[in-house]
């Protein structure tokens, strides 16, 4: 059985999830404090990834980033990007998929903190910045670690988009999902449930912890 | 009182149900949707029987088949499918070969004097192929490249489609220069006018056989179904099956 497959699943995730948290805090922060107008629009167009099929997502982002589309030829010539059949377009395509999971957790957490909490760190003479980072953030921990994993384990989860504008191609965008469906329909159901058990260990293994560390227990376990 | 409803309700849906007694359900591998229409279409002319097509890969269809999905006919890519269906007695017969299908190489931009060593030019960057583990077309491709000695030179531009349909629709997108599909696929009026393709050598890989089969069931709908593929296999059947691009067999 080949391994590549999982690894590149796992480089994946994370490699979403370290941008979707740069993209995600910024976002959830702006969501959970900003009285625009424009507010229930981007809030609704975070959402979305959760009604639409992935399918939806997959074909839109396989029909722009098209070299034969305006926008896939632009970024092909200026930034030498292809985003359809390459490592760079499923995490593209994964930010997008699994960013209400980053940003929802968050946007609660800030939303959650008694307001108090900033404004008496802006009255102490704290810069914005630095209430973000030193009183806000570490008190929403869990939210934050909520964010992290359940955007980790939707992209672990992703097989529409991938199989819309992935390829298939070894070790660049067959992901694990990919290979599982592969296997089925080549009649390896052994092969297939190897990597099937193998993610169901881990994605449950994962799950476990962040309901573990959330629910208190694992503190409880070292007092 | 509720009790009753619910058992008039039930009576009503199954007198519903028999009324579609004249339809047969066709399972269709990609490649031969567009001709199966026509087919269909023709049949429905000369007699009292409805057909319903479901399009999908072989490899989908024939896991849904062998758990007991209502298909009475089985139209695959490919020999292996009906062949293990044959063997776990699914069907009724031995699969028969209905088709040979040819691969072709296209392109949606124009090319001058496009051809197989093209393949190789820079300006290729990706090379749609259907995946040659669970796609019958996607071997014969692979087999291509290899007897023709390019696979090595443009293995890092091949990217894999889960079936013909998404192959060609790779192609048509754009999404990568040139792919190789099925020359049924060209032929049909949804495709024909669009891009240049190129036959290529039967020397270099083998046609692709496929195969049919009338799926185990009532028998009257075992018989309709056997009436379809006489259908088929008659004259006209087998004109239209050239007409897209398939050559005779006998």
């Amino acid at each position: 059985m080949n391994i590549d497959p999982l690894i590149l699943t796992f480089k994946l995730a994370t490699v979403t999830t370290v941008v979707l948290l740069l993209v995600g805090i910024p976002l959830a922060y702006w969501l959970a404090y900003s009285k625009s107008r424009l507010k229930p629009i981007i809030e609704t167009l975070v959402s979305m990834p959760i009604v639409l099929p992935p399918t939806v997502i997959g074909f839109y982002l396989l029909v722009v980033f098209s070299p034969a589309n305006a926008i896939g030829s632009w970024l092909n010539e200026y930034l030498g990007l292809r985003l359809i059949f390459s490592f760079e377009g499923l995490v593209f395509a994964s930010v997008i998929y699994s960013l209400p999971f980053m940003v929802h957790p968050i946007q609660a957490g800030f939303s959650n903190l008694p307001k108090g909490l900033k404004e008496t760190a802006y009255v102490m003479g704290k810069s914005r910045i630095t209430t973000l980072l030193r009183v806000l953030l570490p008190n929403i921990k869990p939210a934050l670690l909520t964010g992290l994993v359940l955007a980790f384990a939707h992209t672990i989860g992703e097989f529409g988009v991938v199989l819309m504008i992935g390829g298939n191609i070894p070790e660049k965008t067959r992901v694990a999902s990919i290979a599982i469906y592969d296997q089925v329909e080549a009649l390896n159901y052994n092969v297939a449930n190897t990597y099937s058990l193998i993610l169901f260990g881990i994605t449950f293994s994962i799950l476990l912890v962040v309901y573990l560390v959330n629910g208190g227990y694992v503190k409880r376990w070292f007092r | 009182m509720r009790f009753w409803i619910i058992i008039s309700c039930c009576l009503l849906l199954g007198s519903c149900n028999s009324k579609k007694q004249n339809v047969i359900r066709i399972a269709v591998a990609a490649n031969m949707q567009f001709a199966m229409e026509e087919l269909v279409n023709d049949f429905e002319k000369i007699s009292e029987t409805k057909c319903e097509m479901v399009v999908g890969s072989s490899g989908k269809l024939m896991a849904q088949i062998k758990e007991g999905a209502p298909f009475n006919l089985f139209f695959s890519a490919d020999m292996k499918y009906p062949e293990y269906l044959f063997r776990v007695d699914k069907t009724l017969d031995k699969p028969m070969v209905y088709a040979l299908g040819e691969v072709v190489l296209w392109s949606i931009q124009k090319r001058d004097n496009f051809r197989l060593s093209d393949l190789v030019r820079e300006e290729i960057k990706h090379i749609a192929i259907a995946n040659p583990a669970t796609a019958p077309y996607g071997k014969a491709a692979q087999q291509l490249l290899i007897n023709s000695k390019m696979l090595d030179a443009v293995k890092e531009k091949l990217v894999y489609g889960e079936s013909i349909g998404q192959t060609t629709q790779f192609v048509y997108s754009e999404a990568a220069e040139v792919g190789f599909v099925s020359k049924s696929m060209i032929l049909s009026r949804r495709f024909q006018q669009k891009g240049v393709w190129i036959n290529l050598d039967k020397e270099l890989y083998m046609p692709i056989e496929q195969g049919v089969v009338v799926i185990k069931g009532e028998k009257r709908e075992e018989q309709k179904a056997s009436e379809f593929l006489q259908f088929v296999q008659s004259e006209k059947g087998r004109t239209i099956l050239r007409k897209y691009g398939y050559f005779n067999i006998n």
